[in-house]
């Protein structure tokens, strides 16, 4: 059990190095899936197993592994866009950004005190994939890749309450489940707008509807 | 504890709002509003009579002037709203009714959320009165000036509550909190441009009964059981030296009658705060100038209500009459309005702390404590003794000499323009209120003698001796009017005509000119901007002088850190980029940034200990 936890968590890790490296949309919703069901399966060899726990499980395999995935495909395939063309940071770059970041959750990770020995994988795990979540949305452009990074920092803060089996974990992560539904919904719908006004959807360029001047 | 006396509040309350139901219909919205205030306050005092047994009953200091001038001022607000923002009467009501409940609210409470709140009611609700003739630009500056006043006291009050009980910090942020509301030097700017700016009754009601709860905030929540009461009470005295000196010192150029009658009020907060300032300092160390000082204080808060009151009333009465604020235009009403002026008159020798009226008392009673405290052989008594005589001396000189120039430009000589020369007597719904206010201060200085006959013989002598001058001018005067032979015989003419065959109002002294002298012996404190044209040649065609006295705490202190607020906060919106990039990336590295801080520091327990 142990070690198929471990397992998971490392699954965790290297799907979000793949994350920061991939510029094809299609292969980072099939990331985040990925994340999705193994988020999903976490609780259930966790040992002790409430109703609780089974329903944040089924809820999560279910919307995350699938529902979500389906929607960002439609939205992507609406919208007529495959790759991140121009990110705002380099994938090589951003490669070595997330390693950076697994270096500094691993050291909160030591700072956090940790009480179940099995899972002192979690905490790290689930800072680092926090941060590459929004790293994600901080250096991509697309309107999509900024949703999928959000489900992915989403993604690392279930695994915190999961992982570390916090009180009202589950009924957060419940709630958060629900922001984001609603958040990729809001997406799909307001890029179709986009697209359909600007004929581009990416969100840098929509700093000049700001009431800012520009001081020129 | 006081919970029924919350009733009249509501019926306050209540009534405003029906004033404010009322819309145009004013009559109505006055009736309603007036009744409803009357009501409350009446049932209040009934309820407080009731209650007086309860060991919180030392309110009454405060609510003292707040029931009075809250009264007072209603009574003749029906008269000065006629021609004067009538048509917005009914919410004029419902922000008075709401400003007078708020204050004796704030009396009732003691949980620091409920006194927060209605605290800062207080404050909105008398914004709204400062605003009230807001078609005039500097009307809404007063008004925009005091609103952040009033935020600005209430953050510091937020942080004074939360900051550990006892500690120098919340001393601290107590003396800013209810600082800007008494009005201690540099954080006193509001008040020489809010009073000027309000109604006259609001005024009143606002220098009377409004500031004076500073002091019962400091009193209850910042100094209440604290250790170092010692360098409280230096800190309290030197705030009040500073205030009084400074306050009486830039009233004397002003020229607007309620602006200097502002700067006499941050004068007498300042005399209230040495004799607080005096009383923390002999705790525990003399007992006789511990009574005298704090009776002295709070007496003076009472005494400062009755006189500021009648004179902000004045005030209001003056400009009716003359269409005006500003002394320059007046001359000459004494003539023409006998009774109000000679209240005024009166009042101002009140306020001046000058003998047979109140002020004298409470003034006496400081200097009393003042002089125990230099014959008490500590050598810290003995310094601030000194240092209060001095002070206390120095502003009565400069009180009077600013109040003679008040009423002496104001009342006397002839007058400067064609609208004070057509100046009369006003309706008896604005004198009257000012002459009971009268009344009620030198009933308070018999009062006070008498009370105190067995354990004070020198404040009942004074105040027979005060009781009996009053008396044998009324006998005087009465039998110069009624009795003497060529009683009908008075021939009335022009003032100060000095041999001269055809004199104008323009060669009259004028107020500027009469306190010349002293502001230009203190040219290096003040900094008065000049403009002077000197006559040139045999036969001068042309001249003038003019002179403006900014007021020292905005133009030299704030107005710099207000630019310097400003162009930091330029350099700061380069942040407001609009790129939401960039707003997350800010925002994910504050969070890191604290995450790391958080745990690094020793006390990381607070947390992690909600981590299970």
């Amino acid at each position: 059990m142990e070690h198929l936890i471990e397992f998971i968590l490392a699954v965790f890790l290297i799907t979000n190095l793949m994350m920061a490296a991939s510029s094809r949309l299609m292969h980072c919703v099939k990331i985040v899936m990925i994340q999705g069901l193994l988020l999903g399966l976490l609780p259930l060899f966790l040992g002790h197993l409430d109703t609780m726990h089974l329903i944040a499980a089924l809820l999560n395999i279910s919307i995350k592994g699938i529902a979500l995935p389906y929607l960002l495909v439609a939205a992507i395939k609406r919208a007529d866009v495959c790759r991140e063309l121009e990110p705002l940071v380099g994938y090589s770059t951003s490669l070595v950004i997330v390693l950076l970041f697994f270096a500094v959750s691993f050291w909160l990770g030591t700072k956090l005190p940790a009480e179940e020995s099995y899972l002192q994988l979690a905490t790290p795990t689930a800072v680092a994939t926090m941060l590459t979540g929004l790293f994600i949305v901080m250096a991509r452009r697309k309107a999509i890749t900024q949703a999928i990074g959000f489900l992915t920092f989403e993604n690392g803060i279930s695994l915190f309450g999961t992982g570390r089996m916090l009180d009202f974990g589950v009924a957060v992560e419940l709630g958060i489940l629900l922001d984001v539904l609603v958040l990729v919904f809001v997406m799909g719908i307001a890029v179709m707008r986009i697209k359909r006004e600007f004929q581009h959807i990416d969100s840098d360029k929509l700093h000049n509807l700001g009431d800012r001047e520009e001081a020129e | 504890m006081f919970s029924e006396m919350f009733l009249p509040l509501a019926v306050m309350a209540a009534s405003g709002a029906g004033a404010w139901l009322c819309g145009k219909r004013k009559k109505f919205a006055a009736g309603i509003g007036t009744t409803g205030l009357i009501l409350g306050i009446i049932s209040w005092g009934v309820l407080f009579i009731k209650n007086h047994e309860n060991p919180d009953s030392g309110i009454i200091v405060w609510a003292i002037p707040i029931l009075i001038l809250g009264l007072c001022g209603a009574v003749h607000s029906l008269a000065y709203l006629k021609g004067h923002g009538e048509e917005r009467s009914n919410l004029y009501y419902l922000f008075y009714n709401l400003t007078v409940a708020s204050m004796l609210g704030v009396l009732l409470v003691s949980n620091p959320i409920h006194f927060l709140t209605l605290w800062e009611l207080m404050g909105l609700a008398s914004f709204a009165l400062v605003a009230f003739d807001f078609q005039s630009g500097k009307t809404r500056e007063a008004a925009w000036l005091y609103l952040l006043v009033c935020e600005a006291g209430s953050l510091f009050l937020i942080l004074m509550f939360l900051a550990p009980d006892f500690s120098v910090m919340r001393f601290v942020f107590g003396l800013l909190g209810f600082g800007l509301k008494i009005g201690f030097p540099l954080l006193h700017i509001w008040l020489p441009q809010a009073h000027p700016a309000a109604p006259a009754p609001v005024s009143a009601l606002m220098s009377g009964a409004m500031i004076p709860l500073g002091f019962y905030g400091l009193l209850k929540f910042t100094l209440d059981g604290c250790s170092f009461y010692q360098s409280a009470g230096i800190v309290l005295l030197a705030l009040g030296a500073v205030g009084a000196l400074g306050g009486i010192l830039f009233s004397l150029p002003k020229t607007n009658i309620k602006e200097l009658l502002a700067y006499s009020s941050i004068e007498n907060m300042g005399i209230i705060s040495m004799g607080f300032g005096l009383t923390l300092l002999s705790i525990n160390q003399d007992s006789t100038i511990l009574y005298c000082a704090m009776s002295g204080a709070l007496l003076h808060i009472i005494n400062h209500a009755f006189l500021k009151g009648g004179l902000f009333l004045g005030a209001g009465i003056i400009q009716k009459a003359a269409h005006s604020l500003d002394m320059e235009d007046m001359g000459g009403l004494l003539k023409r309005m006998p009774f109000s002026g000679s209240l005024f008159l009166m009042n101002s020798a009140g306020i001046c702390g000058l003998p047979p009226f109140n002020g004298f008392i409470s003034e006496f009673l400081i200097y009393a404590a003042a002089l125990l405290a230099v014959c008490s052989g500590k050598l810290l008594l003995m310094i601030c003794g000194i240092i209060v005589l001095i002070v206390l001396a120095l502003t009565g000189g400069i009180a009077a000499a600013a109040f003679a120039k008040l009423t002496g430009a104001v009342y006397l000589g002839e007058p400067r323009t064609e609208k004070a020369a057509e100046a009369k007597e006003q309706s008896k719904l604005m004198t009257i209120p000012v002459l009971v206010l009268f009344l009620l201060s030198n009933g308070v200085t018999v009062l006070v003698g008498w009370g105190n006959r067995d354990d004070m013989p020198a404040l009942f002598f004074v105040a027979v001796l005060s009781t009996a001058f009053v008396l044998l001018s009324a006998l005087l005067f009465w039998i110069r009017c009624k009795a003497l032979p060529g009683k009908n015989d008075v021939k009335r003419g022009c003032t100060w005509d000095c041999g001269y065959i055809a004199p104008t109002a323009r060669m009259e002294y004028t107020g500027s000119a009469f306190v010349q002298p002293i502001t230009d012996f203190c040219r290096f404190l003040m900094k008065p901007f000049r403009k002077i044209v000197p006559p040139k040649g045999i036969f001068a065609k042309e001249a003038s002088y003019e002179s403006e006295t900014d007021d020292p705490g905005l133009a030299r202190f704030w107005n710099k850190i207000f630019r310097w607020v400003s162009k930091l906060s330029e350099k700061i919106h380069v942040l407001q980029s609009g790129y939401l990039h960039l707003y997350i990336l800010i925002a994910t590295a504050a969070l890191i940034l604290m995450l790391i801080w958080g745990l690094m520091l020793p006390w990381c327990g607070i947390i992690t200990g909600g981590v299970k």
